[in-house]
């Protein structure tokens, strides 16, 4: 066992190291704070992305089907991306329930990537007739008129 | 907006408070400041249960919150007519200059705990990606689904909706009292838990040994960043790590002070881990385990106590996974199993289990590095107590369990360790900080006067 001095030196390091690290920790990310950076969060941005769509939803509506560029044959895509994108999507349109595919009558597209004039080839040859809002980056608001 | 949320939760705690101490109705100022960080945890986790059976018994969802507060308020009739006779003595003493010093280190820690949690928590109001994916998603359904909601659990409508839903049961009741889903009440709710898990190791380790080893205890977690950082992510980690310590200390305490009620509140605080993540439910078996064996060691029915206070939170468990679909890591069960023969990837998650230890914690130095070296410094024979090594036990298990899930997951290893097991190791951490400080002697101890053997004689004497 070590001498009593000894082992009160310990305590009163272990403690000032623990305070030490501590402030050293706040100190670097006070340095690196910025409060507006709160509204250019990822899921702000997505959730104002959807938030025009979210308006022209029918309030009885509780499902929504989803189509992304993972969908659409010979497009190139990272999945990880369109994944993380519908996750945002579910979160964001809650508690609509956001289906992968087009079996409901409304449709969320998330088609960023992608031009309007092929958008609409493909919905028109995978959906069939249909009444298609657009919103900005790539979002739109498809409306099957016929099941 | 923000006070009346603030207010909602503090009544939780405050009903909690009562609970406890109706349940547990010791009245000395430890145990009263133990019961009150208790609260937090039991506020939250009665709440969140009833929440859950009022929407089973498809009851309105608009008027819970008026039974609750109607229930919590009956509760504070209760112990007000139970103490009206009852004198509590909380033994005020001056503080003497060494209370001070210990009080300003405290406040600093704490101070720096909680700065950084605000300034993490900030810019990411929404939590980071498993935080509204899974949590504040799943409370968003139940807000904005009212009655239904139970009805939308099986159709898998968002990421893991098998995971348990004490925290978005929590945010879900104030939005719906508030009449809107701010980011600011999931925010609160983890800086809620993380001053009661902080105030828990402190009144905790003020019974099990003294105040100044409970204020240790608290330097050393608040000054750890996976702390704030965890809890401002506002993942659901730090509360299962608050009552992983619940249970925990109550169990130690228990073999201190021999008051079956204890082990009530330990069943209870074990149960609500379960209802907080999956981890807990196999958290529930170790701490039923560890009951089973005190029980054959004092040849007494502890179990008994133990199942009662588990009761309500295993029905509520019971019944909500009734109506979930399958956790995806039983997607391919004989894959998994055969994984249990592959000594490669023993190695690989023990490596990548001893470089966590290493690195864990957010220190510029290891923490767990330092926590072995001071343990070494200032190990010495402790005391006979409480069961200490029925506590490691407890913490060796959850850990192998822990080792098992990597073993038997689907996904890639090192994508899952990678990305989940700094959580797992502070699920443990609060109650590994408690065990070490239980077995070490406290500053009170190492800065006292060494007695001279005439002292000692004359204290055996009296």
């Amino acid at each position: 066992m070590f001498p009593v001095l000894l082992r009160r030196f310990f305590v009163v390091i272990l403690i000032v190291m623990s305070l030490a690290f501590s402030a050293y920790q706040t100190l670097n990310l006070f340095h690196m704070f910025h409060p507006q950076v709160a509204e250019k969060n990822e899921v702000s941005v997505w959730e104002n992305r959807l938030g025009p769509l979210k308006d022209k939803l029918p309030p009885n509506v509780t499902e929504i089907g989803y189509l992304a560029e993972w969908d659409i044959p010979d497009v190139k895509y990272g999945h990880t991306d369109q994944f993380h994108e519908f996750n945002l999507t579910v979160y964001s349109l809650a508690p609509v329930i956001v289906r992968r595919g087009a079996e409901t009558e409304w449709i969320m597209g998330n088609f960023g990537t992608l031009s309007p004039q092929k958008i609409e080839t493909w919905l028109d040859s995978s959906i069939g007739p249909h009444i298609t809002q657009e919103f900005s980056g790539g979002i739109y608001l498809i409306h099957r008129v016929e099941k | 907006m923000i006070v009346f949320a603030l207010t909602i939760y503090f009544a939780k705690i405050l009903g909690g408070f009562v609970l406890m101490h109706l349940l547990w109705d010791a009245r000395d100022s430890k145990a009263l400041l133990f019961k009150f960080f208790l609260g937090f945890g039991a506020g939250m986790g009665t709440s969140a249960l009833l929440y859950f059976l009022w929407f089973w018994m498809k009851l309105p969802a608009l008027v819970y919150p008026y039974f609750e507060l109607t229930l919590f308020l009956f509760l504070l009739l209760m112990v007000f007519a139970r103490e009206k006779r009852q004198k509590i003595s909380l033994g005020f003493t001056p503080p003497t200059f060494q209370t001070l010093l210990w009080g300003v280190a405290v406040t600093l820690a704490v101070a720096f705990s909680v700065a950084t949690f605000f300034m993490i928590a900030l810019p990411t109001p929404h939590g980071v990606q498993d935080a509204w994916g899974i949590w504040n998603v799943s409370a968003r359904f139940i807000y904005g689904a009212g009655e239904r909601w139970l009805q939308i659990i099986p159709q898998n409508a968002w990421f893991h909706p098998d995971y348990p839903l004490l925290v978005s049961l929590n945010i879900a009741e104030v939005w719906s009292i508030i009449g809107a889903n701010i980011t600011r009440v999931p925010i609160l709710l983890a800086l809620s838990f993380l001053l009661g898990l902080l105030g828990l190791m402190f009144s905790a380790l003020a019974i099990a040994k003294d105040n100044q080893q409970g204020a240790l205890g608290v330097i050393l977690l608040a000054s750890a960043p996976v702390l704030a950082s965890l809890a401002s992510n506002q993942y659901a980690d730090v509360p299962l790590a608050y009552f992983f310590l619940a249970t925990g200390a109550l169990c130690y305490i228990y073999s201190i002070r021999r008051e079956p009620r204890l082990l009530i509140l330990a069943g209870f605080f074990a149960g609500l881990s379960g209802w907080t993540k999956n981890e807990g439910l196999t958290f529930i078996f170790i701490a039923l385990a560890f009951c089973l064996v005190l029980s054959l060691q004092e040849k007494k029915n502890l179990l008994k106590y133990f199942l009662a206070g588990l009761a309500l939170p295993l029905l509520v468990i019971g019944l909500f996974k009734s109506i979930t679909p399958a956790n995806d890591l039983f997607t391919n069960q004989t894959a998994s199993l055969l994984q249990f023969l592959d000594v490669p990837r023993y190695l690989t998650i023990l490596q990548g289990m001893l470089n966590m230890f290493f690195s864990f914690g957010g220190w510029p130095v290891s923490f767990g590095g330092v926590l072995i070296l001071y343990t070494l410094l200032m190990f010495q024979r402790p005391s006979s107590g409480g069961k200490r090594w029925l506590l490691l036990v407890l913490i060796v298990c959850q850990w192998v369990t822990y080792f098992g899930v990597y073993l038997f997951t689907p996904a890639d290893v090192i994508v899952h360790m990678n990305t989940s097991m700094e959580r797992l190791f502070f699920h443990l951490f609060p109650l590994v900080i408690f065990l070490v400080l239980i077995v070490l002697p406290s500053p009170r101890e190492v800065f006292e006067k060494p007695r001279s053997s005439q002292d000692v004689s004359h204290a055996l004497n009296h």
